[in-house]
């Protein structure tokens, strides 16, 4: 799909796009405790990489630049207001695909940690992004990102200490 | 492990289960470089100041398609089939058109009072309906491609069953790659037919050059098939008369040439963004398409009802909403699960104008600082 011109040599938008996308909208999906408001807010940040693609394909990682810009779509309300109308648009026209996300026990008490926690999890369980890459996707210091982190994990130990949980962290 | 007020902890290995991502489909590429084209387009028009207001996102009328995979670039070839959507057969660049290239533009409150197209849409909830403070007024308009396409016709049952019936004439091909079509004979002619959830889709070009497509719901295909073979259609329309007697038909909104939708939304609720709290979500455009439209995309998915005398139907999805169509406008209330809560709101809307105090005074839905 990719013109010469936009793809001189190297990094592949394409190939990119196909291997990066599911794990930006499972991380966003879970971030925003919205699965058509992940998917949207990974399209979006695709769709601006493609668009800044000579600049972003140079970057040290691409990867963190577009789990910012995925962020920053849902961060403030009016984007985030767009995307959910996007969505739902979308969804009244033709009948979405809904991604298959993990069905996990960790996954679902991840996902009832507030919003700043379980984007903290997303970016660095499932973008595997460090805890610096994570503050600046976040627009937080580093040390938040620890703190917030630290305090997730307190929180699942609490929510996982049934016997099954356990059973199932082994 | 512990934290150092002894709370446990537990480590890193179980969180890095998070990491398997177990649906590795992607939409089709040409989706995302269409809307790269689209937000580049957009903001050469903005820089030429052609584009009023903040600029945000871009909304996305394209079909979702089936399946998700695309491995071989977004070519046609033996692509998985998809439904791109409804393009008019006239459009400069039909593909584009049928992606949905978009861009949202936001109305200033002084631009409320000067736009006619605002003025057209204003409406009201009163304050004792709800219950609940406005939380905010927004008038956006989403810039597409092309003008919406209004339908040859809108054919629905309510009961005993809900069945949908759209068909839409003088249209571009709107399936991409091949695998998955199924070849048919509709109306005398070779067509295209593509299953999707809940719905199937059908395109065929008649003896007069005119392209069609009709999307069927609720029936199987053999009955979707017999209904239109059933029908008369002279050049790009649909004989009433023809239209079997189990069936309603819509009445049809006027076409259009303008491809800017504008929609004024008010919110009621506790103050804030709304994603804890959605309250109350009140929608209005201009019609496009006969409510009754959505009977042909899922009948399995909506619930008919009434507000006053006009055909509404329910979506239990987004906490609840309704979405009915009078006198030219397309309205949508959202914010409750019970089918008689939103059409006893419905039924308390008015139409006010822009200059209106209450809605001068509401607060911005979305502050300034926001915009960015």
């Amino acid at each position: 799909m990719s013109t010469p011109q936009d793809e001189p040599v190297g990094l592949d938008f394409d190939d990119w796009y196909r291997r990066e996308l599911p794990r930006v909208r499972q991380a966003m999906t879970l971030a925003t405790g919205n699965v058509g408001l992940g998917e949207e807010a990974a399209a979006e940040a695709f769709a601006l990489a493609l668009l800044h693609w000579p600049r972003v394909r140079e970057m040290d990682s691409p990867g963190g630049w577009v789990y910012t810009t995925a962020l920053n779509q849902v961060r403030r309300s009016w984007r985030r207001a767009v995307l959910e109308s996007r969505y739902l648009r979308r969804s009244r026209a033709e009948p979405v695909h809904l991604p298959e996300l993990p069905d996990t026990l960790v996954w679902q008490a991840v996902a009832e940690l507030g919003p700043r926690a379980r984007t903290a999890v997303a970016l660095r369980y499932i973008a595997d992004l460090p805890e610096a890459e994570v503050a600046a996707a976040m627009n937080v210091t580093r040390g938040t990102v620890a703190t917030t982190l630290s305090r997730a994990r307190a929180q699942l130990a609490l929510r996982l200490q049934t016997t099954d949980a356990q059973e199932a962290l082994r | 492990m512990s934290t150092p007020n002894n709370q446990p902890l537990i480590d890193d290995e179980p969180l890095r289960t998070l990491g398997h991502v177990p649906d590795l489909s992607t939409p089709p590429l040409e989706h995302v470089h269409r809307r790269a084209s689209a937000i580049r387009a957009a903001r050469r028009r903005t820089r030429a100041g052609l584009s009023a207001g903040a600029l945000a996102s871009a909304l996305a009328l394209g079909g979702v398609l089936l399946p998700l995979g695309d491995n071989d670039g977004g070519g046609t070839g033996s692509q998985a089939a998809s439904f791109l959507g409804i393009a008019p057969a006239q459009a400069a660049d039909p593909a584009a058109c049928i992606s949905g290239t978009g861009f949202t533009t936001r109305f200033t409150r002084q631009e409320w009072t000067t736009d006619p197209k605002v003025g057209a849409l204003a409406s009201w909830l009163p304050a004792e309906a709800t219950g609940l403070p406005v939380r905010g007024v927004d008038v956006t308009s989403d810039l597409d491609s092309c003008a919406p396409v209004v339908p040859a016709a809108v054919l629905y049952t309510r009961a005993p069953t809900v069945k949908g019936l759209t068909l839409w004439s003088d249209v571009a091909p709107p399936f991409s790659g091949s695998h998955g079509l199924e070849d048919v004979n509709v109306h005398g002619a070779s067509g295209k037919l593509l299953h999707l959830p809940g719905s199937l889709m059908i395109s065929w070009v008649a003896d007069d050059g005119t392209r069609w497509i009709a999307q069927g719901s609720g029936l199987d295909q053999s009955a979707i098939l017999a209904t239109i073979d059933g029908l008369a259609l002279d050049g790009t329309t649909v004989i009433d008369t023809s239209v079997p007697a189990s069936w309603e038909q819509a009445a049809l909104p006027s076409t259009t040439t303008d491809p800017a939708v504008v929609r004024w939304q008010v919110q009621y609720g506790l103050p804030g963004d709304g994603s804890d709290d959605p309250g109350i979500r009140l929608s209005v455009g201009r019609e496009t398409e006969p409510v009754a439209t959505q009977a042909a995309r899922g009948s399995d998915t909506l619930t008919f009802t009434q507000v006053h005398d006009d055909v509404a139907i329910y979506y239990a999805d987004q906490g609840g909403c309704l979405n009915w169509d009078t006198a030219g406008l397309a309205y949508q209330i959202c914010g409750s699960p019970d089918i008689t809560t939103l059409v006893a709101l419905a039924e308390q809307v008015t139409r006010i104008t822009p200059q209106d105090p209450r809605a001068q005074t509401a607060p911005e839905l979305y502050p300034p600082e926001s915009n960015d």
